[in-house]
């Protein structure tokens, strides 16, 4: 046994050396993954059980020994009112959501232990939208591109012990460059050389599953979950290229979205009868937040005129780490012949990294009050017909409170600054989503 | 002489690769690409989504696929070697199949991952000499996706998507002389998805047909952007020496351009080492749209007082034709055992080109191509108790040769004037499969 455990963690740490591990991405973390998830409040860390594993813990698909699939359907919607401005409007977010957990075949000492994973979410239409507006427009730092980029999640796992898995997995997506280039014909006219290119970026994730039920009956129904989850951004840069009557004008620009912090979760879960109780706890490291306006340098030089264009000026946001505390809970409501219907709640609480803004920046971001609820059926057939695998239909919403936070601009700033001389904001996100996931058997 | 260096100059910069998608120009999956591309009636591996989706309903439980492939361009203009970029990239897929009510149901992905980017737009103006099939289609990711059902036991259904990407953003700059410049940056990258769909039938132990449809595929790349200029002043004076100006800058391209196919597979095995197969392409090429940026400049304000500039017209079309693909794979087994199993293919295509001699202001470059391909397969059987099924690898290698072609310009001043051109691709790769 000694020698087969041995074999496994070889294995199981040269599969994941081979992974570059992965990540998070931005609508997940607002708003979490399923509607399971999303009506527990995302304390999913230490269940991760079904289609959402590879996000919420890779780890925990190595326990599955079916394979399961599941689409669904997610819509993010918010409320905002300013304070002291005029509130910017927040682009709803409606996407598909795909998961799967395929246990792989395995044979030998590997028999049932390693699992890939996948969870996705595609926006509607869309791959990746960022908007970066001026440095001193009031904006939704941190909601304002959410739920604008695909997440795309691939895991594997395995389980070293009855009682012990890990897993990891990349998010991938791109970062963009190019240049934009234009040549003046004979005639006057202009043509131009584009280019752009989308260069694929990783950000790693990784988990641990502990089940010590599987040893200790006294604890049967305990787990522990850890996850790791790398800081996620992307960035874009194009220089622009032309010609103003023969004078060259070059600007270029840089920018950085879509950040997600490094993050660090625990969490706990305990399932006794009919009941599954679940708490996670996040550390989010936002103080590496990076400056989120353009970066813009100008090269443009009027012959004889003695005029100098200025780049802009960055200045760092000064965000600090913030702890989020989730927990959620799940109840079997009633258990049938042809079904087993759910219910879930959870509750959340997520603070704002973002300091007052007292200076030229107008980042609005307010701490988030998480309640979320759910429902579920697990269908299994129609009287005595029963279905050759379970359908099981998931609805979850969730809303979240974002209280009143106002701050003053300190004197030294511009009165025409558009947040002087106070800038605020309150309002309400929600996100509803429903999934049908089948787990189903290998022919 | 001068001519010739600036079209060598320009030249330099030839992208490489592939032809509408790498598939299309290279194919997918070690033994399809060895059989080139006589597929549509085999299709009984990942590589089935894109030559006939229906065709993977021939994989039971769950199978994988891990290759790489790199092909090497050898071209020349005027009997000067082009820089032209490689293709390489991982290739990656996967056949998962469950029974649904008696009947199999297989679906899964195939994907090709290039090495340097996961997508890129190449636009050049017209006039400039370039591939319209190498300059971005091979340097973007696949992704195919697509599910089959085995209707009876001779008949199988199957439809897919085949996605891309489009990209519409800009930006805005506020280029100041007097305080920090500034910008604000909306840029937003869709999703593009076209149809597959294909019929697979076995009507007799020894002939497969399969029918295959591909929708057309291509990308927009659209960049707005807008640079404001404020009243301009010398240093220490506050009078203007040129009011406000405003420069727009618009480009607009297609690209990535893959077109409608359709795809009809014969495969035969007059003995039970060997199979024959046989496939025709129709590829509806004359739907391409130019692929040079149309690119407008505005400009108004203090700085078009002294500089006016002007636009010139949209690019024209290139006028490409219809083309019929003929492709012949022949499969040899001299090895069969349970224990191991050795393949041998070979295959041959013929791709006539769809671009029309270049006399006017376009040069697209393109010849009628021969493709020559081969493989070598080894299948071990059960080894290690791991893997409870067999085991495959594959090593293959293509070899496209380009007719020469010469273009006489009508004009005899054009800017690019008349050129010879011709060239090979050298690809090869190697790719395990994992059945479980």
């Amino acid at each position: 046994m000694r020698r087969l455990h041995l074999r496994v963690i070889l294995f199981a740490a040269i599969a994941l050396s081979v992974g570059r591990g992965a990540a998070h991405a931005d609508v997940l973390y607002t708003y979490g993954y399923t509607p399971r998830g999303i009506g527990m409040g995302g304390a999913m860390t230490a269940v991760a059980d079904d289609m959402g594993a590879a996000y919420y813990n890779p780890a925990g698909a190595a326990f599955q020994t079916k394979p399961l699939i599941g689409l669904g359907y997610l819509y993010t919607g918010s409320e905002m009112k300013g304070i002291g401005v005029r509130a910017p409007s927040l682009a709803t977010t409606y996407g598909v959501l795909f998961g799967t957990i395929l246990p792989i075949p395995f044979g030998g000492f590997l028999t049932d232990r390693v699992a890939f994973g996948l969870a996705s979410f595609f926006p509607n239409g869309l791959l990746l939208g960022i908007e970066v507006p001026y440095a001193t427009s009031p904006q939704y730092v941190l909601l304002q591109n959410s739920g604008r980029s695909l997440s795309f999640i691939p895991t594997f796992s395995i389980k070293l012990l009855d009682i012990l898995s890990i897993g990891g997995g990349v998010q991938t997506f791109d970062n963009t460059s190019g240049s934009w280039h234009a040549r003046i014909n004979q005639d006057g006219s202009i043509q131009a050389t584009v280019t752009q290119e989308m260069i694929g970026s990783y950000a790693a994730t990784a988990g641990l599953m502990f089940r010590p039920g599987a040893y200790w009956s006294e604890v049967d129904g305990l787990r522990f979950g850890f996850v790791f989850r790398d800081s996620f951004f992307t960035s874009y840069k194009i220089p622009v290229a032309t010609s103003v009557g023969g004078v060259p004008l070059v600007v270029e620009f840089n920018a950085t979205s879509l950040y997600t912090p490094r993050q660090y979760v625990a969490g706990l879960s305990y399932a006794t009868g009919n009941w599954l109780f679940a708490v996670d706890g996040s550390y989010n490291e936002w103080s590496e937040f990076p400056h989120p306006s353009l970066d813009v340098s100008v090269h443009f030089k009027i012959p004889v005129l003695p005029i100098a264009f200025r780049d802009s000026v960055a200045e760092a946001p000064h965000f600090h780490d913030t702890v989020t505390v989730k927990t959620g809970a799940e109840v079997t409501a009633w258990r049938g012949n042809d079904g087993v219907f759910m219910t879930r709640f959870g509750l959340g609480y997520d603070p704002s990294p973002v300091p007052p803004q007292r200076g030229n920046t107008n980042f609005l971001d307010t701490d988030r009050w998480i309640g979320g609820v759910s429902v579920g059926w697990r269908w299994l057939g129609v009287g005595t017909y029963k279905f050759s695998a379970p359908l099981v239909f998931d609805l979850g919403g969730q809303l979240q409170y974002l209280p009143a936070r106002v701050t003053e601009k300190a004197d030294t700033v511009d009165p025409t600054n558009p947040g002087y001389p106070r800038v605020g904001f309150q309002g309400w996100l929600y996100a509803v989503g429903g999934t049908l996931s089948i787990p189903f058997d290998y022919e | 002489m001068a001519r010739r260096f600036a079209i060598l100059c320009l030249l330099t910069l030839l992208p490489a690769a592939a032809w509408a998608g790498p598939y299309e120009f290279f194919g997918t999956g070690p033994r399809a690409m060895a059989m080139r591309g006589a597929y549509a009636a085999i299709s009984d591996d990942a590589a089935g989504y894109y030559y006939n989706v229906a065709g993977i309903t021939q994989v039971g439980r769950f199978h994988a696929e891990f290759g790489y492939a790199f092909g090497v361009p050898d071209m020349t203009i005027n009997g000067v070697k082009q820089n032209v970029n490689d293709n390489r990239g991982i290739n990656i897929g996967a056949i998962v199949s469950s029974d649904v009510a008696g009947h199999r149901l297989s679906g899964g992905v195939n994907a090709f991952v290039p090495d340097a980017h996961m997508m890129r737009f190449l636009e050049l103006p017209t006039d400039q000499p370039h591939s319209p099939m190498v300059a971005n289609a091979d340097q973007t990711i696949v992704e195919l996706a697509g599910a089959a059902l085995e209707v009876t036991r001779w008949l199988s259904l199957g439809v897919g998507l085949n996605m891309l990407a489009s990209n519409h953003g800009g930006v805005n700059f506020q280029v100041n002389q007097n305080k920090p410049s500034q910008g604000e940056l909306n840029s937003k990258i869709g999703s593009v998805f076209s149809p597959i769909a294909g019929i697979w039938s076995k009507p007799l132990d020894w002939l497969r047909v399969g029918l295959s449809y591909r929708e057309k595929l291509f990308c927009r790349l659209t960049l707005p952007n807008d640079i404001q200029i404020p009243a301009l002043t010398l240093p220490g004076s506050e009078q203007a020496l040129l009011r406000a100006s405003d420069l727009k800058l618009w480009a607009d391209t297609w690209s990535h351009f893959s077109p409608r196919q359709f795809e009809l597979g014969f495969a035969f095995e007059p003995h039970s080492r060997v199979t024959i197969s046989t496939d025709l392409t129709y590829m509806q090429w004359s739907e391409m749209k130019s692929d040079a940026p149309h690119t407008l400049v505005y400009l108004s304000g203090g700085l078009a007082d002294v500089f006016p500039s002007t636009n010139g017209p949209p690019p024209p079309p290139p006028d490409f034709h219809d083309t019929w693909n003929p492709a012949l794979g022949i499969e040899g087994r001299p090895v069969v055992d349970p224990r191991a199993a050795l393949a041998l293919r070979l295959g041959y295509r013929y791709r006539p080109t769809p671009v029309p001699d270049e006399t006017g202001i376009n040069n697209y470059l393109d010849s009628d191509t021969h493709i020559f391909s081969g493989d070598f397969g080894l299948t071990i059987g059960k080894f290690w108790d791991v893997f409870p099924r067999a085991i495959s690898l594959d090593v293959f290698a293509q070899m496209h040769y380009m007719a020469p072609r010469i273009i006489h310009k009508s004009d005899p001043d054009d800017y690019i004037g008349d050129y010879r051109f011709a060239g090979e691709w050298w690809n090869f790769g190697a790719n395990l499969t994992f059945r479980f």
